[in-house]
């Protein structure tokens, strides 16, 4: 049963694909695995708030036609590039399940936003909170939040030990940058 | 070899999915099973002026590659327009919903492995998708335009096209349709007044000869 505190907010888990994740993924971000765990628990706790879980992955063309300039080298013919549409790359890691009631939005830049009707679909289900865990801080996680707060979502907040980047440094970093745009920053205990 | 004249032109099929075509279709176009056959030969005669595409560094050696462009929906209507989503209740499978039967291309289309897919939740191919960015970065700045249905998802596509500065927008006349033959005119009409080309499948086969 929805409890109507939760009903104007979703959770955006952004880009927990094999291929950033694994060890031999094809775009590791190298602290991805360790916050496995806590993205688990981040979407079972949505879940049983009854807040919308919006599953936000990367699928590319195979042959690279619709992936920012500077990465399309990785998608030359005869290679598998990174997270190409039906590869095992592109799969949600072990652990992640897409359940009925989920959406999952297919994008194919840094931020949930560009170029996707995500925000005219949030906006349509009342949406105006967004939750934030995924990877990785400097890039998709960043570009969304700012985007997010761009489009005026309020609040927008990053759950610091269920989103991660290649260091701590990096990941940190931006999550001391976002306090500055009025982003909450909590840890999974403060969820 | 590739025919430069065809290089920065993109062929847009929209919405040829068996919900829009077959007699069952959960939300049939009356005049898109006629089109079938000229739809399938506008493609055939878009592969015939083009090369396979080669991406290298910086380099495109363009073809006319064939944009297939279809609805699919959340099976709960969540990211259908407002005036549609009772047809998305509880127990009920909606038009075009994702993996659906209705949202299958119909037969005689398929999807080649050059081929791109591109996935719109209304009426226009460019709304809240990166349609424009895609084909600006191929370098695609003339479209052609086949599918149903001419007042809605063509005619949106048409008029965003131009907005967007795309030209020429070529609407292919016999390889388009509505409900009857009037409203189809009449839309093909109005795109004909904002500037679009609007031709037969023989004229357009035969303006590149």
């Amino acid at each position: 049963m929805a409890n109507s505190k939760w009903s104007h907010t979703a959770l955006l888990v952004i880009d927990m694909q094999n291929d950033f994740i694994l060890d031999d993924g094809l775009m590791r971000v190298d602290g991805g695995k360790a916050i496995v765990p806590n993205v688990i628990k981040t979407v079972e706790m949505a879940r049983q708030r009854g807040i919308l879980v919006i599953w936000v992955v990367r699928e590319h063309d195979p042959q690279g036609r619709d992936v920012e300039l500077f990465r399309r080298h990785l998608y030359l013919p005869g290679k598998v590039g990174p997270t190409s549409k039906g590869s095992p790359g592109a799969e949600l890691v072990d652990g992640l399940v897409i359940k009925e009631g989920d959406y999952k939005l297919v994008k194919t830049r840094f931020s949930a936003f560009f170029a996707t009707h995500l925000h005219s679909f949030l906006q349509t289900a009342g949406i105006h909170s967004l939750v934030i865990a995924g990877v990785q801080t400097p890039n998709c996680i960043r570009q969304t939040v700012f985007d997010a707060v761009a489009l005026d979502y309020q609040p927008v907040t990053v759950i610091v030990d269920a989103t991660a980047a290649a260091t701590p440094d990096i990941h940190l970093g931006m999550c001391s940058l976002v306090i500055w745009i009025h982003c909450c920053v909590m840890q999974i205990f403060m969820f």
